[in-house]
């Protein structure tokens, strides 16, 4: 499964690597990374990707921005977008719900618990609801 | 006493007088120090004056004929004297307007005074011919007078002193004329057979010492030299009582006319009066002003200096009270005076002692209050800065929670790695283990990146807290301004209550930014004031478009708000703008926004001090400027700029 990883954080992207050396060593999963919205949407088309974790609170465009966009193109996943925010808050959480977010996860982030959702995103096809 | 060619009559007696008191004016004219034109013409007229008056004086006393005619001749001559005089000084008393009418003037009064002595004898002393000229010259003088003096006025536009004096030796010559009236009757009532005035003594008499009296009034009045308060009395005394001296005589004379031994007791009175007159001119003009000095002068000349002493600043003095008459008193009141002005000023000494003292306390009053001022202001700044400090705590602990996540997260990758590590070592899969070691060390690095990351920003939140040493040094600016954007974005995203508040962020730095030169913890002071306006400016815009759709208002566009930072350089200086699409500032408030304590906050909410703090760490502490710009309703841009060079 490939999966996009949009964070203006940029040590995200060896951290993802490694946390998911295993999985893509033995090829289940592919790992693609954007430092913004809109390299992420750019990124995007005939990508093949089924899952987006996206940070919210990024310079320039924001994550419910990002959510809001794709679910324009693509109201129902795939992809699976997932918010990862600092801020749990109700309101970050209600708002991505609302604009189609598959799934709302606070940092910092539980790779073990990401992992063992992984399967739900892909396998819960067109299924609505956190 | 009685000789053959002179007699004693009372006629020379008053002629005396007269000449005495002519003397005693022309003694004192002389004296005065004033010696122009004017004074001397006055001066010699009195002179002839005298001349006349003596050699009348002698005339009337001698009988003897040869003599006698001689003698008449002399007064003839010195009264001509007199009138050319008298005329000279009518011409030119001040000004002479009439140069050449003067010379014909003089010349005509001698011809027609020469033709009437050549028909008439110049011995006569009842020359007709002789009073006819005089009478008109002095007509013609009184005219010469009141010409002068219409002049002077016409010039002038009003009466002046020249013109009045001109007008008041007019009338003096004009009793002149009536003097000479009356001695031109006799001869003239001789001539047409008219009965003679024979008492003409009696009135002509006085009338001389009158209009030489008045002669010598009118020149001191207008003579720039004051007239000393002795002359005046001795001229007041002197006067009548001559004029007594002169009449007594005449008087004595109708009494004792009709005694058998007349002729002798005449010549006594006459000898008697004839010494009594020099005598009590000489006791007037000697002893009056010697009494006036040592009882009136002199006091009155002490307590005039001491009046200059105390003028002077000398409130010691005491003026010694020698008389006991009025001016006695006056000295003595003199001294109660300075006395009661010591005390006075005694008083004012001590209270304005006093007044120091109390202004040295009010003076310390106000230093402690300014220092309390001072005191709570640095307290107020302290405050504003923990205020901010406050702002930003939550974004430090999202800053801080932010590298510490990748600390552990990359620590607990490490440990699986190192067992990995273990594993593939004692599986003896070499290339595997290096790739392995390979990654740890990569993991280290990472975390010691993010341990000093959250170190770095626990640092630079102490030093926002701590004074600042204003010690500057190259700063990345864009840097900088990025650091303080994320603690102020985050800040607001934790503390904020209202957590519907997205904002976006575009930040636009010019890449090779020359490197400023600030102090750091300022200038992040500055950029966290500003970005925090920013962003209550857009909350509060959003705020109010949420109330207007709430009232049923027409949906509008989506509001997006959106912060814009960014640097560039220009002309040696680096700019900073921070741009949001907030409510701006209403026009009323833009020149208050730099004021301390003015803020648009609700009670409690700001200190007020945030702008201008800001503003003066930009002006004064680095020389730069800090300008706005705003649209109501649309936009807010703050704009710093500091220059590049090093501010002294």
């Amino acid at each position: 499964m490939k999966i996009l990883v949009v964070d203006d954080e940029f040590q995200m992207q060896p951290l993802f690597e490694q946390r998911f050396r295993h999985e893509t060593n033995r090829g289940e999963v592919q790992l693609t990374f954007a430092r913004s919205g809109e390299e992420a949407l750019a990124l995007l088309p005939d990508s093949g990707v089924v899952l987006i974790l996206s940070d919210i609170n990024m310079l320039g465009m924001s994550g419910l921005e990002l959510l809001r966009r794709i679910r324009n193109i693509h109201p129902h996943r795939p992809p699976a977008v997932v918010m990862l925010t600092a801020y749990g808050d109700q309101n970050n959480r209600q708002q991505a719900s609302l604009y189609g977010a598959d799934d709302f996860l606070t940092k910092p982030i539980d790779f073990k618990l990401l992992k063992e959702k992984l399967g739900e995103y892909v396998i819960h096809n067109h299924t609505t609801g956190l | 006493m009685n000789t053959s060619w002179f007699e004693l009559n009372v006629s020379a007696i008053a002629t005396v007088a007269l000449l005495t008191l002519c003397l005693a004016i022309l003694g004192y004219l002389a004296s005065l120090p004033v010696k122009n034109r004017d004074a001397k013409i006055f001066v010699s007229y009195f002179l002839s004056l005298s001349l006349f008056y003596s050699s009348y004086a002698l005339s009337s006393l001698v009988v003897y004929p040869p003599l006698k005619g001689y003698l008449l001749m002399m007064n003839n001559i010195l009264v001509t004297a007199i009138f050319l005089i008298h005329m000279w000084f009518a011409y030119q008393c001040r000004s002479n307007p009439y140069k050449r009418e003067l010379y014909a003037s003089l010349l005509v009064y001698g011809l027609m005074l020469g033709i009437s002595f050549y028909l008439f004898g110049i011995d006569n002393n009842q020359n007709p011919g002789q009073y006819l000229v005089n009478l008109t010259c002095l007509v013609w003088i009184m005219a010469v007078f009141g010409r002068k003096a219409r002049l002077e006025e016409k010039e002038e536009g009003r009466r002046t002193l020249t013109s009045k004096m001109l007008r008041d030796f007019q009338s003096m010559t004009f009793f002149i004329v009536l003097i000479w009236l009356i001695v031109f009757y006799n001869p003239l009532a001789m001539l047409l057979g008219l009965p003679p005035f024979t008492l003409w003594y009696y009135v002509v008499q006085p009338m001389q010492f009158v209009q030489t009296t008045y002669a010598a009034i009118i020149f001191l009045n207008y003579t720039p030299q004051r007239t000393s308060f002795q002359a005046k009395v001795v001229g007041l005394v002197l006067c009548p009582l001559l004029i007594i001296l002169a009449l007594t005589p005449l008087l004595l004379r109708q009494l004792i006319v009709n005694l058998p031994n007349f002729a002798q007791v005449n010549q006594q009175v006459v000898v008697a009066f004839l010494f009594l007159i020099p005598f009590t001119t000489l006791v007037v003009i000697v002893g009056l002003p010697r009494f006036l000095r040592s009882t009136l002068l002199s006091p009155l000349n002490q307590i005039l200096e001491g009046v200059r002493q105390v003028d002077a600043g000398n409130l010691m003095v005491q003026v010694p009270v020698t008389v006991r008459d009025e001016i006695g008193d006056l000295a003595q009141n003199f001294n109660q005076m300075t006395q009661s002005l010591r005390q006075s000023k005694e008083e004012l000494t001590q209270y304005a002692e006093t007044l120091e003292t109390k202004v040295a306390e009010r003076t310390q009053e106000l230093k402690q209050s300014l220092d309390n001022l001072k005191a709570a202001q640095n307290q107020l700044i302290q405050k504003e800065k923990m205020a901010s400090l406050g702002e930003l705590t939550a974004g430090i602990a999202h800053e801080i929670q932010n590298p510490l996540n990748f600390v552990n997260n990359f620590a607990e990758v490490s440990a699986e790695l190192a067992e990995e590590l273990a594993q593939t070592v004692s599986a003896g899969d070499i290339p595997a283990a290096t790739a392995l070691s390979a990654d740890l060390r990569e993991n280290m690095g990472y975390i010691v990146e993010n341990g000093q990351r959250a170190s770095s920003i626990v640092r630079s939140m102490l030093q926002h807290s701590r004074s600042s040493t204003g010690e500057r040094r190259p700063t990345d600016l864009n840097e900088l301004a990025d650091e303080y954007l994320r603690l102020t974005y985050h800040g607001l995203r934790r503390s904020g209550q209202d957590t519907d508040f997205q904002v976006q962020l575009c930040t636009q730095f010019e890449e090779g930014l020359k490197p400023v030169m600030v102090a750091p913890q300022d200038i992040g002071r500055v950029l966290l004031n500003l970005y925090n306006n920013a962003f209550y400016a857009v909350q509060q815009r959003q705020m109010q478009k949420t109330v207007l759709a709430g009232a049923g208002e027409e949906a509008e566009a989506p509001y997006q708000p959106t912060v814009w930072v960014s640097t560039r350089q220009v002309n040696g200086s680096v700019e900073l703008s921070v741009r949001d699409n907030g409510v701006g500032i209403p026009e009323a408030i833009r020149d208050k926004i730099f004021q301390p304590f003015f803020t648009t906050k609700p009670t409690g909410e700001g200190t007020g001090l945030g702008l201008s703090l800001s503003y003066d760490i930009i002006t004064k502490g680095h020389g730069g400027e800090m300008v706005v710009d705003t649209k109501p309703d649309c936009s807010t841009k703050l704009i710093i700029r500091i220059p590049l060079e090093s501010y002294p």
